[in-house]
């Protein structure tokens, strides 16, 4: 669905006044930093669980969201996209000039993709604007490394990809995390001609150590062009992203794997949309049933978008 | 914008370079380095490759493109492109492409895959001829163009019209240069479909085309116009399985028949779907039809390692009479009784008192008392080993040697996958044998090793030096087993490593942990009494090149729907791994050999939950 995005970076401090905030109500305790510190200024709340994992804070997301606005219970994810649709459409009946605030922070990257490709495609009918959240999290509420048993590797629906020439080589731009052995599998399955590997700057300097850590066979390899970026700045990262993104474009097929914080997937997510489905973006999923915690550590970084037809 | 932290670093290991796939038919001219199937498939008329990941089906296929061939300096270029004098039209495909298509059939049927496939042999078709042309491809002081065709601009216009006919382009295109930008805006086109399908648009009637048909006419065509006789064009399709069904069942079909003018060269992974239209009554029969080119073996690839490694040393100024042999030395499984007579000369001794080899059983023989029974039974005396003639030594004591040396070294307390076993591995004989003949692994070996020499004052290298070599080849290669994707046993994962780590445990216990057998088993055979839930994993391994088909009596296709009722062996590369020996043994079936043994699920905790094959 073809609609214009364009962006701009959210100020330190910046008051939000939006319509509506849409949140994940999973296990995690900073799925409700965002609510509970007002940032988003927001006029009506609307949670979404997931149907497995209900351990952690889940039953304490659940009592918070409830208390402050709704719970909804999509049973799978075509099911949160058709209740995402009728929420937003039923909060822009209301108003004449929609914003909503999006919280990130405990969208898996499958749901925030569908929020992407959701916006834009009410927004290819009327302009809305979003400014989507992220929780930061301690460090102390990641688990150590292990090994990851790689379940999922594909693109995410609706961000498979097009070309009009199969025969270029691929480039990938990878978010690194702390998943070991995941980037890997991605780039084992794509076999990118360039890599350029986006490593977050956390203010929290153990997160950089992990990083190196556990991507050690790929950070050391001298076929990966290694770049940082500040993981509170997704403007400046956006900006960054997509210069490479300019550069690259006319002489390879361009392929987003967006593993670490989960910012980078946003962007990975919002510049594809803006290319009209150029681009893929891949997920690259281990096991998840060991669901860990994390909690706020307390800043909240945040990038407005603004969704609009094509004119 | 580097993190600090990377300066530090002074390790590189290679990642995902020697990989065909990225680089140009020109880059991969630039180190080719043919293997004994490139005469096969050169020589063949159609043919399909059947190898794992990195087993080169990528390089032997860009090849044969005239771009390749034009460029290729090798020893037996000039031969080359003396026998290939069909147009070569290289169609790639990948997972990326291939997921692109899957997506669009999701929203508009079959035909979007198909389409999309169809305007992308369009365009192969295309660039080959501006390669043959001189417009694309080609560079200032490139040698003379393989099969180079001068066209007037009325001809050109011709040919470029007929195909934009054939394919149903919106203009008739007087230049290859611009029809070729036509395709790719169709592509795009076409990619608007995956939308419109939610606005309920259908695929137009340009999306229906019918591609094979089209080469042939523009291969008649353009022979007619160029008088170029009635020269064939080869269609050398990649990875054909990520094709379009509908696409691999038309060409697959099409080998049954002889075409006048289009040859086919396709490379498939050796598990594969549509096997009814390549075995059983209604498929193209070996030898008459389509001439199959295993690219494993199940015995050694020596000579393909050392052919790399000649190139290697030829190529980065170290004294051209470095040999392998030179270079690494004698192998601990390498005794020299019978191979290569010209060379015993300038060996050790293994067999005499205090030689390697005599070692290594003189100590198994004190801690294995079964060992030592197997010795008196079979008559065996170690103290007059290496008076015995070579055909006596063939019978009675090759056959258990390297068993021997394995089961010392373990028997004396080593652990498996360490530098010290790794240590055991290295050698002229074994580490050749090693990367089992996968182009790849052979690359990254023989870089690693032309590196350790260039930095080496003497030779032959230190056995740590070649047993780190060999550990950056391995790790590479568990790099490419990790990224595979698990499976769903009930509320657990399990991993096509974790089964491979069963197996390979299997295996060393039955060498290490049992009664002394010069009949341990070295492979398996995948009977019915595996449940099929575990297929996905064995499809895996056999794609990977993990494990290594080993063709018998009723199972000789290197082509098969599931591994089930065909033997197999672990790859060698897994050979450090699973402290086995670099050889071939009996099969047991794979069932049995995993009876007791467990696959164990993520090792994120100890106490991890374990799924025990017991219960399969």
């Amino acid at each position: 669905m073809s609609s214009t995005v364009s962006y701009e970076a959210l100020a330190d401090g910046e008051s939000l006044t939006t319509d509506l905030l849409i949140a994940s109500s999973g296990y995690e305790g900073r799925a409700r930093h965002v609510s509970e510190s007002g940032k988003a200024g927001a006029k009506r709340v609307i949670a979404y669980t997931y149907s497995h994992n209900h351990v952690h804070d889940f039953a304490t997301n659940v009592q918070h969201f409830e208390s402050v606005g709704e719970v909804r219970h999509p049973d799978s994810t075509a099911d949160f996209r058709e209740l995402l649709v009728e929420d937003v459409r039923s909060v822009r009946e209301s108003t004449e000039h929609l914003r909503v605030a999006i919280d990130i922070s405990s969208f898996c990257r499958e749901r925030i993709a569908v929020i992407v490709s959701v916006l834009a495609e009410l927004g290819s009918e009327a302009k809305l604007e979003a400014t989507f959240l992220y929780s930061l999290a301690t460090f102390d509420s990641h688990p150590p490394a292990v090994p990851a048993t790689v379940m999922i590797n594909a693109p995410l629906h609706g961000f498979e990809g097009w070309t009009a020439d199969p025969s270029r080589p691929v480039a990938c731009l990878l978010g690194l995390g702390f998943e070991n052995q995941v980037a890997l599998a991605a780039l084992e399955t794509l076999e990118p001609l360039h890599t350029f590997a986006f490593v977050a700057n956390n203010a929290d300097t153990r997160f950089n150590d992990r990083v190196r850590e556990d991507n050690g066979i790929l950070i050391r390899s001298d076929e990966v062009t290694v770049l940082s970026y500040e993981l509170n700045a997704p403007f400046d990262t956006l900006h960054m992203v997509e210069g490479l993104v300019h550069a690259l474009r006319k002489s390879h097929r361009l392929a987003f794997i967006p593993l670490g914080p989960k910012p980078f997937a946003l962007l990975s997510l919002l510049i594809a949309q803006s290319y009209d489905g150029e681009m893929a973006v891949w997920r690259v999923s281990s096991d998840d049933d060991d669901p860990q915690d994390r909690e706020a550590s307390g800043p909240i970084a945040g990038i407005h978008a603004s969704f609009g037809p094509v004119h | 914008m580097t993190p600090k932290h990377l300066d530090e670093l002074d390790t590189r290991y290679p990642v995902f370079s020697y990989n065909a796939t990225k680089l140009s038919p020109r880059q991969v001219a630039g180190s080719f380095v043919p293997p004994p199937a490139f005469q096969t498939l050169r020589d063949a008329r159609n043919a399909i490759l059947v190898g794992p990941r990195g087993s080169g089906k990528t390089t032997l296929l860009k090849m044969l493109t005239p771009d390749a061939l034009s460029v290729w300096t090798g020893k037996d270029a000039d031969l080359a492109r003396q026998r290939v004098q069909d147009v070569g039209v290289f169609v790639g495909a990948d997972a990326m492409w291939s997921e692109q298509l899957r997506a669009g059939d999701r929203a508009q049927g079959e035909a979007f895959g198909a389409a999309a496939y169809a305007l992308h042999i369009a365009k192969s078709v295309v660039t080959t001829v501006l390669f043959r042309l001189g417009r694309a491809g080609v560079e200032p002081g490139d040698p003379q163009r393989h099969l180079g065709l001068t066209l007037e601009t009325a001809s050109e216009a011709a040919i470029a019209g007929r195909i934009a006919s054939l394919f149903k382009l919106p203009s008739r295109s007087s230049s290859m240069l611009r029809l070729r930008h036509e395709i790719g805006d169709r592509l795009n086109d076409l990619g608007t479909y995956r939308y419109r399908a939610l606005q309920g648009q259908q695929l137009p009637d340009w999306a229906f085309l019918n591609p094979l048909h089209a080469v042939s006419e523009i291969a008649q065509m353009t022979n007619e116009i160029a008088h170029d006789g009635d020269r064939q064009w080869t269609l050398l399709f990649d990875e054909l399985e990520l094709a379009p069904d509908g696409i691999v069942r038309d060409i697959l079909h099409r080998l049954r028949g002889q075409e006048s003018t289009l040859i086919f060269k396709l490379s498939l992974a050796p598990i594969l779907r549509s096997t009814d239209l390549l075995v059983g009554e209604r498929g193209a029969i070996h030898g008459q039809d389509v001439e199959f080119i295993p690219l494993t073996s199940p015995e050694r690839s020596d000579a393909f390692v050392s052919d790399l490694f000649r190139m290697g040393v030829g190529s980065s100024g170290l004294p051209q009479t470095l040999t392998p042999e030179l270079a690494l030395g004698e192998s601990a499984f390498d005794a020299a009784d019978g191979k290569r007579p010209q060379l015993v000369h300038r060996r050790s001794a293994p067999y005499q008192k205090g030689g390697r080899v005599w070692q290594a059983m003189d100590l198994l023989r004190k801690l294995d008392p079964t060992f030592e029974q197997y010795l008196v039974l079979n008559h065996i005396d170690m103290e007059r080993i290496d008076r015995l003639s070579p055909s006596q030594r063939a019978s009675t004591v090759r056959k258990i040697r390297n068993i021997a040396i394995v089961r010392a070294h373990f028997l004396r307390g080593a652990r498996r996958d360490t530098q010290a076993t790794r240590e055991l591995y290295t050698g002229e004989a074994t580490m050749l044998a090693v990367p089992d003949g996968n182009p790849r692994m052979s690359t990254i070996l023989v870089r690693e090793l032309i590196n350790d020499l260039q930095a080496s004052d003497t030779y032959p290298l230190k056995r740590n030096v070649q047993a780190s070599a060999l550990e950056v080849t391995t790790n590479r290669f568990m790099a490419l087993l990790h990224a595979q994707t698990g499976i769903r046993d009930g509320t657990r994962a399990v991993t096509l490593v974790a089964l491979l780590d069963a197996i390979g445990g299997a295996l060393h216990k039955r060498l290490v942990s049992e009664r002394f057998s010069p009949d341990v088993p070295a492979g398996f055979y995948v009977d019915r009494e595996l449940p099929e839930k575990y297929l996905p994993l064995l499809k895996q391994a056999i794609n990977t090149g993990a494990i290594v088909h080993i063709p018998r009596e009723n199972s000789t296709s290197p082509i098969a729907m599931d591994a089930r009722d065909r033997h197999y062996r672990l790859s060698y590369l897994l050979a450090p791994r699973y402290g086995l020996p670099v050889r071939q043994g009996k099969s047991v079936w794979l069932s049995k050999l995993l009876e007791g043994n467990l696959v164990r699920t993520r090792t994120r905790t100890p106490d991890q939950p374990t799924l025990d094959l017991d219960d399969l």
